[in-house]
């Protein structure tokens, strides 16, 4: 088994504050597992188009790092509002297929960085 | 260190659906068998992943999440919380009986938990949660997070809680 650590950077329009060194990476590739940093969607302040986006994003990324939705284990969900959940789970129900991953959910109230009013990150594991 | 796997883990590329019913697992969420979605289980390189349903979901749909997910010797605890009356006691045991319950099912135990993540309503909750939280992993606990959400937690819980766990 591969034990080496691979990190893929933040996409450019996903780094909120510019410095010496990335605060984060956006993917984290260790033993088989891949870890997503958490996804917003800035400025969007529809619930349903906000999931969306983030949903997309990490379609996109899972894939690019050897992953798919199918293979997803864990995702955290963190909303702004505690009223978004219903809209929310609209557009998240059948994203990860018919065998979804586990999930938290909560709400913040006091905010997401960059202005987002949802987050969600997640653990998958790599394709065969 | 590396978690130990069966032999059988390591054959490449084998997809199965694994469809027998666990019985078991329904009866602990009181869930008729007839009712209980099968596991999900799939073996590759990579490892076996397998994910358990949540059976208190309507069956008719898609559902929103599973139980419990289980990946090369780790099991993922959805995040569990309490939706009858009770105060932070009540709610934190409740919680801490469905993670236990959710450990088991997928082969694993509160004294192999890793990891925990636990969200508050309310952080004045903090103490009586320790109270019902200390001991239930054991002399040995997982690591822990925890924070409080003002925003709180679907479906009226005082408390939330995750756990990823060694299988």
């Amino acid at each position: 088994m591969d034990q080496s650590i691979q990190y893929t950077p933040l996409k450019e329009d996903e780094v909120l504050e510019q410095g010496q060194g990335p605060l984060m990476s956006g993917t984290v590739v260790h033993n088989g597992l891949v870890y997503l940093s958490g996804k917003g969607a800035r400025g969007v302040k529809d619930i349903r188009e906000a999931a969306k986006q983030v949903l997309d994003r990490i379609e996109a990324d899972l894939a690019e790092a050897g992953s798919s939705i199918h293979r997803v284990l864990k995702v955290t969900v963190f909303l702004d509002d505690l009223n978004d959940f219903s809209a929310m789970n609209e557009m998240y129900r059948g994203r990860f297929g018919e065998n979804p991953p586990v999930r938290s959910t909560v709400a913040t109230y006091a905010g997401i960085p960059g202005d987002s009013i949802i987050e969600i990150d997640c653990i998958a594991a790599l394709n065969e | 260190m590396k978690p130990i796997l069966k032999s059988t883990s390591r054959k490449d590329a084998i997809r199965t659906l694994f469809t027998s019913l666990m019985a078991g697992g329904a009866a602990l969420f009181g869930a008729s068998k007839a009712n209980a979605r099968s596991v999900y289980r799939t073996e590759a390189r990579t490892g076996i992943l397998e994910k358990y349903p949540d059976l208190g979901q309507k069956q008719d749909q898609v559902p929103l999440f599973s139980g419990a997910t289980v990946h090369d010797g780790f099991v993922f605890v959805a995040g569990k919380g309490e939706h009858d009356e009770g105060d932070i006691k009540v709610h934190t045991e409740k919680v801490l009986d469905k993670i236990e319950a959710e450990l088991e099912r997928a082969g694993s135990s509160m004294d192999k938990a890793l990891h925990v993540n636990v969200y508050l309503n309310n952080l004045r909750d903090y103490q009586g949660m320790n109270e019902a939280y200390r001991g239930r992993f054991g002399d040995h606990p997982p690591a822990r997070t925890t924070v409080s959400c003002y925003g709180g937690v679907p479906g009226n819980s005082l408390v939330e809680m995750d756990c990823i766990a060694a299988r």
